[in-house]
């Protein structure tokens, strides 16, 4: 039995390297085969946009499929997500256990824009059809600000992780306040994603084959958007009311990972 | 509002109000992002809540320039004593 198990973690050292490989690959020849047919054939702006968004969800959602497949990935469960009555214009806030939480997230949003960190948006793999998809780098100076209002306005998601890096082991990194500051500036719907992993993986400073014993579930919650509380409209101007909106959002998060560990859902 | 001591006084009152900052842990020579908890929105606010009291406009690279208290207090008196 215990060879069988060293055989299939084994397999899942390979085939989570292969996941890499492909993702990197994949990413490449769509830069440099289709991304520049969508550049040259889209009338507008606004329709090479859409198009690479629609391109980066479709391929996104191939490849949770594919992960799934070779195994690194045992089961991807979405939950909470047709309940919503509206996706255009929310602001999707999520906490962050692994390196697949974008591609997860993005696999169920066809037209969520990501804020991400600058090092993604120049990676030669892909930084182009990020950029191209109209992805944001996460320093929040106020260009920004009037930036996701205006993609907000258009229909867009946005999707934001406030911890910035991946979560540690044991808990939420400190939520900074852009997500509030968007949040509070835009008057969007603020929609929590809480991301659990069983069990973790792919958490920051592991090595590519550092794999868990078994296959990963990965559940994804949307849960309905957040009502923001009195505490944080009765503050007094912008910076206040971030502090407190953030506050508010992060013990959210820790409420429902405590709960979701509690009823034995996942470590994280 | 000439003199260093003077601005120092405004921008520690304009923490104190509007980012309800202990006076106390307010110095020249407090870091705003490591020691006040400051983020480049709120040193933005703060550039615009300046901009409303000494009528001294900051730009980007100022804002960049800028670490401590210090830092602030010695551009703006540059500033208006031009």
């Amino acid at each position: 039995m215990f060879g069988k198990l060293n055989l299939a973690r084994q397999w899942r050292v390979v085939a989570t390297g292969l996941c890499f490989l492909t993702f990197l690959c994949a990413g490449l020849v769509l830069t440099v085969t289709v991304l520049p047919l969508i550049l040259l054939l889209s009338a507008t702006p606004e329709q090479k946009e859409r198009r690479v968004l629609t391109l980066i969800h479709y391929g996104f959602k191939f490849f949770m499929r594919y992960m799934q497949m070779l195994n690194p990935i045992g089961s991807f469960h979405v939950q909470g997500l047709d309940q919503l009555s509206s996706v255009k214009g929310s602001l999707f806030i999520a906490n962050h256990p692994t390196l697949i939480d974008v591609v997860a997230i993005i696999s169920c949003l066809p037209t969520c824009q990501c804020i991400v960190k600058k090092s993604l948006l120049q990676n030669v793999f892909f930084g182009g059809l990020l950029r191209t998809a109209g992805y944001i780098a996460n320093d929040y100076a106020m260009q920004l600000m009037d930036d996701c209002a205006r993609r907000l306005q258009a229909g867009r998601s946005l999707l934001i992780f406030p911890e910035g890096t991946r979560s540690p082991v044991d808990g939420l990194h400190p939520f900074s306040r852009g997500a509030a500051q968007i949040a509070i500036r835009t008057g969007a719907p603020v929609v929590p994603v809480v991301i659990t992993c069983e069990p973790l993986t792919l958490g920051k400073g592991d090595p590519w084959y550092a794999v868990p014993v078994r296959p990963i579930d990965l559940t994804l919650r949307f849960l309905p958007p957040l009502e923001i509380p009195l505490a944080v409209t009765d503050k007094k101007g912008i910076p206040l009311q971030a502090r407190a909106l953030t506050r508010h959002i992060e013990n959210f998060f820790l409420q429902e990972l405590h709960a979701t560990r509690t009823a034995g859902l996942g470590p994280c | 509002m000439k003199t260093k001591e003077a601005i120092f006084g405004c921008i520690q009152q304009l923490l104190v109000e509007v980012f309800e900052l202990e006076k106390e842990s307010i110095a020249l020579e407090s870091n705003i992002y490591k020691d006040l908890d400051f983020d480049s929105l709120d040193a933005v606010e703060l550039a615009v809540r300046l901009g409303a009291e000494t009528g001294i406009s900051l730009q980007e690279e100022d804002l960049r320039a800028i670490r401590t208290i210090g830092d602030a207090v010695d551009i703006l008196h540059q500033r208006i004593n031009l």
